[in-house]
């Protein structure tokens, strides 16, 4: 039994290194411009399906994963800048439910025009050479590529917080989060700022696309799980708190995958119970500030 | 929102049941489905209009009632041989507990919050419903029979509009209620109605119950119609239909979630027949809604009347 556990809770790492990519820009675009972005799991499934694309052409080799990586995050970081300065922007103003229906429109455009694009069919992106194989743990196959998740998510972890912390676009950002007003009376330039972090937070959504898409199949349906996986992490972290979305990220990947080996039908329901404990004891998410 | 109907509204309103009750002596019988449908997303949309309209509650999971609507009927039926027509007695009160459950938790939070932990919260009774096989028959869904007498076109739309009419006309009279005016104060300022000394979160949690039961009546008359309860019922996409329709309609004006809903029944019956990429259409329509037509389709004809009678004065 504790090595099943073990097993399931490296697994349930890797599944949240992935989840906290993902959520950590959530957190960021709700944390400044006060939007839930229910595009934002369609960001991340539109990665998944380039990083298709992009290993096809090239050769399902390391070589085209590193490419996928490089270029389906930033071409959907555009797609994103595009969707905040040509739609967002011109309704910042309005009752918060226009906000969020648009950004609901989005996935549904999204979702159509993938189909049209790639089909109903589902696709598989290979892992890249030499970490397709397993590891044995006390005699158990664990996929080694599962090491890899963990450790990229320890890396960008890391790399998004010297951005906050060290650079001048990273400060602006943390200093939005905590008096958004304060920040446009400072005289920076607010909407260019906004157009930054929405980008960023797609960019980051993108990513995880990259990263989940050699695990599971990529397919249509992907935007909705992960976005409401998202939700949850970021209730629990705390809206704008990028360490609190780590921790509720991995909180809940190792919830999810614990849970499988008690009941494995309903392990979602782990979820919901840590979110309702975190509602009834700290409304504000775990590393939220109260308002 | 307008609290006292003058005569001429009275006579409009009379007017239009008159119409509705008479319609199926002339229209055909695809007619007629296309109206029921139109019956039950009116009445979807109008409870829904309770929490985002009067109390200003940005619910993103009212689906998870309507869904939970259509399987207390269907299960009732399937498990125990209870006729639809009772089993529609019991979905608002089966709704109205999940709404509770629920509610307790989400009215903590408010705002976008409030949306995202009503959709989170959907989408789990979604994936219990598809998971539970035994009780729900997961996304095989389960088999719903109207008794004889309800199963001609026609008679299921006099049930239905009957059912419709009195559900709508109960909501009338809670949003025009003290309740309905407690709420009205805490969308217009919720800092200051708890300043007053309203109990804010009860009274949020009340009208979260009363919009899910309401919501369950409109599921548990879409069961029969289409013969089945399907999982899909309580997916988030169906959760985003009363928010499209209640803001194409017009959120402050308590029909204007109807016309929204006759708006959508009919664009929707439009774009699935001739498109194979109908959410590619739907959203691009609800983007154009959204940027050009900020107080829904109320609000442009308001305005328009408003700018006319100012030209002609």
């Amino acid at each position: 039994m504790f090595d099943q556990i073990l097993i399931q809770a490296l697994s349930g790492l890797s599944r949240g290194m992935v989840l906290f990519v993902v959520a950590s820009g959530l957190t960021l675009v709700f944390g400044t411009m006060r939007i839930a972005n229910f595009a934002h799991g369609s960001f991340y499934m539109l990665a998944a399906f380039i990083t298709y694309s992009i290993s096809t052409m090239i050769g399902h080799s390391t070589f085209g994963f590193l490419a996928a990586l490089l270029i389906a995050p930033l071409v959907v970081a555009a797609f994103g800048a595009l969707i905040e300065a040509s739609l967002l922007r011109h309704i910042s103003k309005r009752p918060h439910q226009y906000q969020l229906i648009l950004t609901y429109a989005v996935t549904l455009v999204v979702a159509d025009g993938i189909k049209a694009i790639w089909g109903r069919a589902y696709h598989t992106v290979d892992r890249p050479s030499g970490l397709s194989g397993a590891v044995f743990i006390f005699d158990m196959p664990f996929p080694s590529y599962n090491f890899v998740l963990i450790f990229a998510g320890l890396v960008i972890a890391v790399l998004l917080h010297l951005m906050l912390t060290r650079t001048r676009f990273g400060k602006t950002v943390r200093a939005a989060v905590m008096d958004g007003e304060m920040v446009g009376a400072l005289g920076i330039n607010v909407p260019r700022l906004f157009t930054g972090v929405f980008a960023l937070g797609a960019g980051l959504a993108g990513l995880g696309g990259v990263l989940a898409a050699p695990v599971g199949s990529i397919s249509l349906g992907l935007d909705t799980s992960i976005i409401i996986e998202s939700f949850a992490v970021i209730i629990i972290g705390g809206v704008g708190s990028v360490p609190g979305a780590l921790i509720g990220a991995l909180l809940i990947g190792l919830l999810q995958s614990i849970g499988i080996l008690f009941a494995p039908k309903m392990a979602i329901a782990f979820i919901f119970v840590a979110l309702c404990i975190v509602l009834v004891v700290r409304p504000q998410g775990l590393l939220g500030r109260a308002t | 929102m307008v609290t006292n109907m003058n005569a001429r509204n009275w006579g409009i309103v009379i007017l239009c049941l008159i119409v509705a009750y008479a319609m199926p002596l002339v229209i055909k019988d695809a007619y007629l489905f296309i109206s029921i449908d139109f019956l039950i997303m009116a009445l979807f949309a109008v409870s829904y209009n309770l929490l985002l309209g009067q109390a200003g509650m940005l619910s993103f999971g009212h689906a998870a009632y309507y869904g939970i609507g259509a399987y207390t009927v269907a299960i009732l039926y399937a498990k125990l041989g209870v006729p639809v027509y009772v089993g529609i007695f019991a979905a608002p009160v089966i709704s109205g507990l999940v709404a509770l459950a629920v509610g307790w938790f989400a009215v903590r939070v408010t705002g976008m919050y409030f949306a995202m932990l009503t959709l989170a919260f959907g989408q789990l009774l979604h994936t219990i419903v598809m998971g539970w096989y035994g009780f729900t028959g997961g996304d095989d869904g389960l088999p719903v029979m109207p008794p004889d007498w309800l199963l001609s076109a026609q008679h299921y739309y006099l049930f239905v509009l009957t059912v419709v009419v009195i559900s709508i006309a109960v909501l009338r009279l809670v949003s025009i209620s003290a309740f309905g005016v407690a709420l009205n104060a805490i969308r217009e300022n919720r800092q200051r109605a708890v300043f007053v000394g309203l109990n804010v979160k009860g009274y949020e949690l009340a009208a979260f119950v009363i919009a899910g039961s309401f919501a369950g009546i409109a599921g548990s008359l879409r069961a029969p119609f289409q013969q089945m309860a399907f999982p899909s019922l309580l997916h988030w996409g169906q959760s985003a239909e009363p928010v499209l329709m209640a803001l194409a309609g017009g959120i402050h004006s308590f029909l204007g979630p109807v016309v929204g809903a006759a708006l959508f029944v009919f664009a929707n019956f439009i774009i699935t027949s001739f498109s194979d990429y109908p959410l590619l259409i739907f959203g691009i329509i609800v983007l154009l809604v959204v940027m050009f037509l900020p107080g829904g389709v109320a609000g442009a004809v308001e305005g328009w009347m408003v700018r006319r009678k100012a030209r002609s004065a």
